[in-house]
């Protein structure tokens, strides 16, 4: 009878708990917490959350490659075959409007600008001993762009998957908060009051070609950042073509939300004890918050540096909002404009830089990918 | 792994930029000609 009880009590997982895997539980449980109480990304947070206490449960070999689990199946095909990324950037393309870029185009400079941290984290990232295709992946996380830096760690650096991608998620939701300091610091207070003409309207035919002159532009100089790029416009010409509302409609809700399922499943599902216990982690959360500052200091600064040559100055708060993190950044700008000056209307103008900054983080991403592959 | 790290800034950080600059241009560009054939 012992002896039955002993082999049964081998094979449950109660045996084979260890205190790692109750750290990672409670690691899961924050998550599940932030999300719920602190509204911080929940829709990426809570399946995350559940996913990390789920790996960590011992012997359920959610996460076994054979035979495969559950958990690596969503993984395999959604993550290693590039296949939720892309969707989640059709997405998004679909509920993006790019006419305040397409009235100010000048602000594509501004989304250049604010890649400054992701070369400045992937410099950090080599001092502390990162090798490059793990550097790349780290510093991606500047751009502020949780797709883009999934993709780009699921390449070079797969083993990093969690802590990436939780630290870029992370600190889009703390926007807010890591921002406002760094715009106060690098602007003077009459630059905060620079007031912005209204932007001009945009036609339907220059919404409609947008997005085929920019796959066209980019995807030419930049042929690895192509499967994002892509999708991102063809979710963009279903939104402005007006003649595909059901295609439209399905990206922006069903489609995303089914494929938000499955990125936060299988991100969570990664963040096993074994490959998420480690200081490398830590390291990682660190030099994202590195990265989201420098981003922020970029943007504003080259905006100040554009203004030296335009004759109708740029106000330089909204160079900020081009680290992506759409629409949180742009609405940074604008409560710090109306706070400068309650008549200033900064929000539209920052749209700009805001989706700029996304096209931008894709393309450091494609020379990542490309160079560093 | 320095060598490799500064070619890939060198190449990375100006390619986005200039990639970026083409793209304004090419709105600029496409904005004037269909703001012209929108007023024939």
């Amino acid at each position: 009878m012992e002896g039955f009880l002993g082999a049964v009590l081998l094979k449950t997982g109660v045996l084979n708990l260890q205190v790692k895997h109750v750290i990672m539980w409670a690691i899961g449980f924050t998550f599940i917490y932030l999300a719920i109480k602190k509204d911080y990304e929940p829709l990426l947070l809570l399946p995350i959350g559940f996913a990390i206490f789920a790996v960590n449960l011992p012997l359920t070999g959610l996460m076994e490659k054979e035979p495969k689990g559950l958990l690596y199946i969503f993984y395999h095909y959604g993550l290693e075959w590039e296949v939720v990324p892309p969707l989640i950037f059709l997405g998004l393309g679909a509920m993006t409007d790019f006419g305040p870029l397409i009235a100010n185009p000048k602000t594509l400079l501004l989304g250049a600008a604010a890649q400054f941290g992701v070369y400045i984290s992937f410099f950090g990232a080599l001092l502390l001993g990162f090798t490059i295709p793990e550097a790349c992946s780290i510093g991606i996380i500047g751009g502020a762009d949780g797709p883009t830096t999934i993709y780009t760690t699921v390449h070079l650096a797969p083993h990093l998957l969690g802590a990436t991608a939780i630290s870029a998620y992370s600190y889009m939701s703390l926007v807010p908060i890591i921002q406002p300091p760094v715009m106060k610091l690098l602007t003077t207070q009459k630059e905060r009051k620079i007031i912005m003409r209204q932007l001009r309207p945009v036609s339907r035919t220059e919404k409609i070609l947008f997005p085929i002159a920019v796959t066209l532009v980019s995807c030419l100089l930049v042929p690895a950042a192509a499967p994002l790029m892509v999708m991102f416009m063809l979710g963009n010409l279903f939104r402005e073509s007006g003649v595909v509302k059901r295609l439209s409609d399905a990206a922006q809700n069903e489609l995303m939300n089914i494929v938000t399922i499955f990125l936060g499943i299988s991100v969570g599902a990664t963040m096993s004890a074994d490959r998420f216990l480690r200081p490398q982690s830590l390291m990682v959360f660190g030099l994202g918050l590195v990265a989201f500052i420098f981003s922020t200091a970029g943007g504003v600064l080259f905006a100040k540096f554009m203004n030296l040559f335009l004759k109708e100055k740029i106000n330089p708060l909204i160079g900020s909002a081009g680290v992506s993190a759409v629409p949180m950044a742009a609405r940074v700008s604008q409560k710090l404009g109306a706070e400068a000056d309650p008549k200033n209307f900064l929000l539209m103008h920052a749209m700009g830089p805001n989706v700029a900054g996304v096209i931008g983080t894709l393309m450091a991403a494609g020379f990542f990918i490309s160079l560093a592959h | 792994m320095w060598k490799e790290a500064l070619r890939i800034f060198g190449i990375g950080f100006p390619g986005v930029f200039l990639t970026l600059a083409l793209l304004c241009l090419s709105v600029y560009a496409l904005s004037a000609l269909v703001r012209l054939w929108e007023k024939k």
